[in-house]
């Protein structure tokens, strides 16, 4: 059911993966925040084989202003790949997937950001990715969530994102780019851990009901770890790591 | 010292009260961090507070401004904010400042460099005042020639047209040294 024909193995009978990952095991995550000087906030984060940089802007002045919000601010989020992120050049100019990404990521952290104190004003996040691997989207929410927090925004939680999947009849956590072209399901989550609401969940592919129930569940357990990871990167910048 | 993220439960509704802007209620009774920072608890008052780490560039209430004024109209002047507290800001938001109930014909004109101090926010729009003895204009020329001007009495003279114009002159009127740097 679903994937396309591959001669890769995807899932072997020990359940090791095609990158050598078990099916529980997401990939290597390293998060930085207050990477560029000249942005409010930012962080950059290696999710396996992806390379992301996020710069957050504001709250700051509205342009055009017609877009200005009297009772609220606003969040705009701009998702871009580099020419040189995927193998054959890619176009600079945004495509349908990037303008597609984008609109999920500001969808994605808008229950996490208190714009409410901030009429009249913007908060501009730029997601730049530099090398890219199966799960972007994921990747880019969890540094787009850092660097909010890096930019002092109020926020009720951090969001958490990662991405569960089907490939040959088993549930994996941390889907990679061989898995979602040839595996049977794609399910990145978006979770507030705190408070334990999802902001995001998409699905590509056919899951049945217990699958779907499992994924969700993988998901979330993936979500928490990087969490924690999230948070040791802002503690790292604003603390130098030694809390008591 | 207690780090705490946004997110992070810092107590319940019935054991400590907060009415920090850096804290929040998550309506199950729980009061959460909104941003990074430390911990601040007061046993004696049962009060806690988030002191945050990393501040944004918006004006609070009884900042001090300085900023461009962008546009005079009839009752007011609307400022854009350059710096708050003396510290640089790129946010470019804008205040506005009632000149309604002032002698003088004219506060400011277009492009004056101007101090305010900040009276808080009102129906989305952050409002300031004028009226503080070091709030005024700080840099101005010329309306007729562009040239130099002096203080005098309620107001400034050219020293080159000798025209002679209304202003709301600050204390610290040609005095701040980043006039000089820009």
């Amino acid at each position: 059911m679903g994937g396309a024909k591959t001669d890769i193995i995807l899932l072997n009978e020990s359940d090791i993966r095609c990158d050598g990952r078990k099916i529980d095991e997401l990939r290597k995550i390293i998060i930085k925040a207050g990477v560029l000087q000249n942005a409010n906030g930012s962080s950059y984060i290696e999710f396996g084989n992806n390379k992301i940089l996020v710069g957050v802007f504001g709250p700051r002045d509205v342009h055009p202003k017609h877009l200005a919000n009297t009772n609220t601010g606003i969040l705009r989020c701009r998702y871009h790949m580099s020419p040189f992120s995927v193998d054959e050049r890619k176009n600079p100019a945004p495509s349908r997937r990037e303008i597609e990404i984008s609109k999920v990521i500001k969808e994605a952290l808008e229950p996490s950001v208190i714009l409410k104190k901030f009429p009249r004003t913007v908060v501009d996040i730029f997601i730049e990715v530099l090398q890219a691997d199966g799960g972007s989207r994921c990747a880019a929410l969890n540094a787009a969530s850092v660097a909010l927090a890096d930019a002092g925004i109020p926020m009720r939680d951090l969001v958490s994102a990662c991405a569960a999947g089907k490939i040959a009849n088993s549930i994996v956590l941390d889907v990679n780019n061989e898995e979602d072209q040839f595996g049977q399901a794609d399910m990145p989550v978006g979770y507030m851990p705190n408070l334990e609401k999802i902001t995001l969940i998409q699905l590509d592919g056919i899951l049945t009901h217990n699958e779907y129930a499992t994924c969700i569940d993988v998901a979330i357990q993936g979500c928490k770890t990087i969490y924690q990871i999230q948070k040791k990167a802002l503690i790292d910048k604003f603390f130098q790591g030694d809390i008591k | 010292m207690n780090v705490v993220c946004p997110g992070d439960k810092l107590s319940c509704i019935e054991e400590y009260e907060s009415n920090d802007n850096n804290t929040f209620d998550d309506n199950n009774g729980i009061i959460r961090s909104t941003t990074i920072g430390t911990k601040c608890i007061n046993k004696k008052d049962h009060t806690l507070k988030v002191k945050s780490i990393s501040n944004i560039s918006l004006p609070k209430m009884d900042d001090v401004v300085i900023g461009v004024v962008v546009s005079v109209v009839s009752s007011m002047i609307i400022v854009s904010i350059e710096y708050v507290n003396n510290n640089k800001v790129n946010s470019k938001i804008e205040c506005v400042c009632s000149t309604r109930g002032t002698h003088k014909k004219t506060m400011a004109l277009v492009d004056d460099v101007i101090a305010l101090k900040i009276l808080g926010y009102k129906n989305g729009t952050i409002h300031a005042s004028i009226n503080d003895p070091d709030a005024g204009v700080l840099f101005t020329r010329c309306k007729k020639c562009s040239g130099d001007v002096i203080t005098i009495k309620d107001g400034i003279k050219c020293i080159n047209c000798t025209w002679m114009d209304d202003r709301k002159i600050s204390r610290n009127f040609g005095n701040t040294g980043f006039i000089k740097l820009s």
